[in-house]
């Protein structure tokens, strides 16, 4: 890759990452840290990483560096505790709920399910990305899923 | 194969079995021909074959499932299947069959529809900051050598300036005793007792009413004229002595530092100052980088920080070599380090400063 492309990377690339952290993580000052942490990476190996994989590379760069911080702060949440007052909240604006509800999902499940609807990964890139099989990345984004439309509550009121 | 008497069943089972071609179904009908008392047993072989009983049906129809027995578990498995399509295309058409007559097909579908998550317009506010200028690669690890040697130089040279800083106008020796004749000099010294009694550990009471005094404080000295002394008015300057103090007021560490470096009539009193009398060494050498060599109005005793010494290295570096390099550090309301830029003739660069570590 020459650092055209690596600044190419930035551009296209920075946004996506970094929304990909911040809305597993929930902290803008890690979360610029760990993309940071990703670019300083990828420019240390930009000779050896091709552009056209750059981006499944920095999402897995991210992820993993995602993963050391909260695995330091030993952040375990609940899986299937919906956020407080959920239920009470007008439903003006779904995907605002489903972000809040996001964020009480456990973090295999909120990686694959943010890889898959933000990105469009396949399952075998979601694998790629965060080291879990192609079966297990399916599993993760149904009990995901399931998990999300537990916690929003009555189907009446999305329906 | 040979056909003989004794595997001739092998030949009629393989016959009706429709595995004999041509050639041996010719060679069968010979064998018959030459043994007609066989003939009866292949023409009756059919007859022993065992026809199903059509007759014979089982009630499956408790094992038969309609759409409304599908729990809702399913149902919501095949509307996330639906939905994240993964299902053949068979399949899909069954559900759309199934959406049309089961209500909960249509509702969940439409449930799970909806929960994608759309990105919302985030943008990573740094993005400026991780663009790389071509060919900055290289230079920027000879820029973070240069500035390492220069950090330490400035670290030196400071380190030199604070301990073997020069007494202030007027008490130095050379210039105040050239004034005096040289014999007068010489009994002025002898009669003189002695400043510090360096044979103790700790420096004791200067004597009262020495000639030579030694100043409270560097910064504001007391100037008092002897007039003892006779002076010639015409070409000498007056002899100035400094205050004198009864009591020089160190700790142990500043006095180890006092007793290495004083000398008689030159005795570099920095560490009695009140500012920096409490301080600890680390405390103490922070104050006085940031004072002396930064030059600041208000100088702290925290610890320094990185961007600090590199900053008294460039200083050092454009002063030493006439260069135009300069260091520029961003703070926060609170005053943390926010972000530093670097600027030269050949490069600039700006760097953000970490949340989780404001010390670069």
């Amino acid at each position: 890759m020459t650092p055209q492309q690596y600044n190419k990377a930035v551009e296209e690339y920075s946004d996506r990452i970094y929304r990909f952290v911040l809305k597993s993580m929930g902290d803008q000052d890690k979360s610029r840290d760990v993309v940071q942490d990703c670019y300083e990476k990828l420019w240390i190996n930009v000779e050896e990483i091709e552009y056209g994989k750059a981006k499944a590379w920095l999402f897995t760069t991210a992820n993993n560096g995602m993963i050391d911080v909260l695995r330091k702060e030993k952040k375990f949440v609940a899986v299937d505790s919906p956020p407080e007052d959920i239920h009470d909240k007008a439903y003006s604006d779904l995907n605002e709920i489903l972000h809040q509800c996001l964020s009480k999902l456990n973090d295999s499940w909120r990686s694959v399910i943010l890889l898959r609807d933000y990105e469009g990964y396949s399952y075998r890139e979601i694998g790629e990305i965060t080291g879990q099989s192609e079966a297990q990345v399916k599993i993760n984004i149904y009990r995901a899923r399931m998990a999300l439309r537990k916690m929003i509550g009555k189907m009446e009121v999305l329906v | 194969m040979i056909i003989n008497r004794q595997n001739y069943q092998i030949w009629i089972t393989d016959y009706y079995d429709g595995q004999l071609d041509d050639f041996q179904t010719e060679v069968l009908m010979d064998f018959l021909s030459d043994n007609p008392d066989l003939r009866s047993e292949f023409e009756d072989y059919p007859d022993f074959f065992i026809s199903p009983d059509e007759k014979a049906q089982f009630d499956n129809s408790e094992l038969l499932r309609t759409p409304e027995q599908l729990t809702n578990d399913q149902v919501e498995h095949f509307s996330i299947a639906l939905c994240e399509n993964d299902l053949s295309e068979k399949q899909k058409q069954d559900i759309a069959e199934l959406k049309k007559s089961d209500p909960r097909f249509r509702k969940s579908i439409r449930v799970y529809e909806k929960i994608r998550l759309k990105p919302d317009d985030t943008e990573y506010p740094d993005k400026a900051l991780l663009l790389k200028i071509p060919g900055r690669r290289k230079t920027m690890g000879i820029l973070f050598t240069s500035l390492s040697m220069a950090a330490s130089i400035a670290i030196i040279t400071g380190l030199f300036f604070i301990f073997n800083r020069q007494s202030p106008p007027g008490i130095d020796d050379g210039s105040a005793i050239a004034t005096i004749s040289e014999s007068e000099a010489e009994q002025e010294i002898q009669e003189r007792p002695p400043l510090l009694d360096l044979t103790d550990e700790m420096p004791r009471y200067i004597p009262a009413k020495t000639e030579v005094l030694v100043a409270e404080s560097v910064s504001t000295p007391e100037i008092i004229e002897d007039e003892s002394i006779i002076l010639d008015k015409e070409f000498r300057e007056p002899i100035i002595h400094l205050a004198m103090c009864e009591e020089i007021k160190l700790d142990d560490r500043q006095a180890h530092y006092l007793l290495a470096e004083i000398k008689p009539y030159n005795v570099p009193l920095l560490f009695a100052t009140d500012d920096t009398s409490d301080m600890s060494v680390r405390e103490f050498l922070a104050y006085q980088f940031r004072k002396k060599i930064l030059e600041e109005e208000d100088p702290g005793i925290e610890q320094l920080k990185a961007w600090e010494i590199a900053d008294a290295g460039i200083k050092g570096v454009n002063s030493l070599l006439g260069w135009n390099m300069e260091l520029q550090t961003g703070k926060t309301e609170d005053g943390k380090l926010k972000d530093i830029s670097f600027t030269s003739e050949l490069i600039k660069f700006d760097h953000k400063s970490r949340k989780n570590n404001p010390g670069l």
